[in-house]
């Protein structure tokens, strides 16, 4: 992965959050992307094998469109508050990062509990 | 299960008989049951806490963690060192011995049987040595013997009680004590506590200890948290004596080793011992890339202190340690100036 830029500025939409980092570049994250690639424990397995992870992908499809509540997390993540569905999850900068650039958040490996 | 494991109020029971109650007890009049009750007052406590833990950011000027990646390297009585040092020095300081387990502090500063008075459901902490105000598990057990056997969710309700709900008031510098790792309870402090200004990593000289050091290290890059310098503690016994003047000796060390000394010409003689080995806390913070805050002596004397409770820098203000402390803590207050503070992002 490229070095992971400061995340400066997020402004969210309705359905979208636009993201700029401080290399100047701007991206857009879409709440279904985001929701889908939730890195807490319940969510991550579930993308390890191939069923549920479609299984995770209906859900997160099925969940109404809605602007998340974003609070910081130290100075390391970002927490996403829904009004249903799982708002577990703490997204590192370095996640989402990734998202922005259509990379694999999880780098191809596997849910490991705990993993950064 | 609460989430608020000090207790500091008692839940409002319903001293209705259910013969007088309503018939339709289910409307939405009904009064709340207790366990409503009990719900609603956690709920509102765990906002108003997360409010207070924001609100820290600006009463308390530093917040500092404390470290060490192994057990027995001397974290806590490092950091009650570098409280009582920084409030000799004149500045307001709290420390918050975190180590839920295992608390210590207490007993260094000369607090144990110490009872937390608390009113209106804010904590107020001990004073301490040099007024240091003090926070510590140890004061909610009922005896020194008594072990807290809790699990994860519980420890961390508390934690979160000791960060939201004590009235630390204005502080220059609040040292936060963690045990011995970098698990749950520094990752919940990282988690809660706004701008913190960062972690010292407190080690031992020798490879075992400085092997855990940087993980402690790697933990906080990975949570962003600046790391203000590593300490090498247990650096060095020195041993003095007295001889003819310009009397040469040799002094035999640990593992065969021997040092040459000379006597001065007051027949005064002194060198240091390196039990534990020497400068690994230096390599290794030049190795990870971060600051090196300095070393303090293998000093008999501050396990004495330990025990009796008036640690090594309030029993000899001018004493080897005190001053090794006082070294430190200047190295500590240059870096704590110079660590990169993020620029601030933007949520809209």
């Amino acid at each position: 992965m490229d070095e992971v830029q400061e995340l400066q500025r997020l402004e969210r939409g309705d359905s979208a959050m636009e993201l700029t980092w401080s290399g100047g570049s701007t991206n857009t994250v879409d709440y279904r992307t985001l929701r889908y690639w939730c890195p807490c424990a319940k969510c991550g397995p579930r993308r390890d094998a191939p069923n549920l992870a479609e299984l995770l992908q209906k859900e997160v499809a099925a969940l109404p469109l809605e602007m998340p509540t974003v609070k910081p997390v130290g100075g390391y993540a970002l927490h996403f508050e829904w009004s249903r569905g799982c708002s577990s999850g703490i997204y590192r900068f370095e996640r989402l990062w990734a998202l922005a650039n259509a990379l694999d958040p999880d780098d191809g490996k596997s849910y490991v509990h705990g993993a950064w | 299960m609460s989430d608020s494991p000090i207790s500091h109020h008692e839940p409002t029971k319903d001293a209705t008989p259910d013969s007088e109650k309503s018939a339709d007890s289910d409307s939405d009049d009904a009064p709340a049951s207790v366990e409503q009750q009990q719900q609603m007052e956690q709920a509102y406590a765990k906002m108003k806490r997360k409010m207070t833990m924001q609100e820290m950011g600006a009463k308390i000027k530093h917040k500092i963690m404390v470290l060490s990646g192994k057990g027995g390297v001397g974290k806590s009585t490092v950091a009650t060192g570098l409280s009582l040092s920084l409030a000799a020095q004149g500045h307001q300081v709290g420390l918050l011995d975190i180590d839920i387990t295992g608390p210590n502090v207490p007993k260094m500063l000369g607090l144990v049987g110490h009872r937390l008075h608390v009113e209106e459901g804010r904590i107020y902490p001990a004073i301490g040595h040099s007024g240091v105000k003090v926070i510590s598990m140890a004061f909610l057990l009922e005896d020194e013997d008594t072990p807290v056997v809790w699990r994860g969710p519980i420890k961390l309700g508390a934690i979160q009680q000791f960060l939201g709900d004590v009235e630390w008031g204005e502080l220059d510098y609040l040292i936060i004590d963690f045990p011995p790792g970098t698990s749950d309870e520094p990752l919940t402090v990282v988690q809660s506590l706004p701008d913190i200004d960062g972690m010292v990593v407190v080690t031992t000289p020798q490879d075992v200890a400085l092997l855990d050091s940087r993980k402690s290290i790697g933990f906080a890059t990975s949570l962003k948290v600046p790391v203000l310098g590593v300490v090498e503690n247990m650096s060095g016994y020195t041993i003095r004596g007295t001889a003819e003047p310009k009397t040469e000796m040799k002094i035999d060390g640990p593992e065969g080793s021997s040092v040459d000394v000379v006597a001065d010409a007051e027949g005064n003689w002194s060198t240091t011992m390196n039990i534990f080995k020497a400068g690994g806390g230096q390599t290794t913070a030049e190795e990870m890339g971060v600051p090196f805050l300095g070393r303090l002596p293998f000093d008999p004397g501050v396990v004495r202190g330990g025990d009796d409770g008036v640690h090594r820098i309030v029993a000899d203000p001018q004493g080897e340690s005190a001053l090794a402390f006082a070294k430190v803590v200047a190295q500590l207050d240059v870096n704590i100036s110079s660590a990169k503070k993020s620029g601030g992002l933007e949520i809209i």
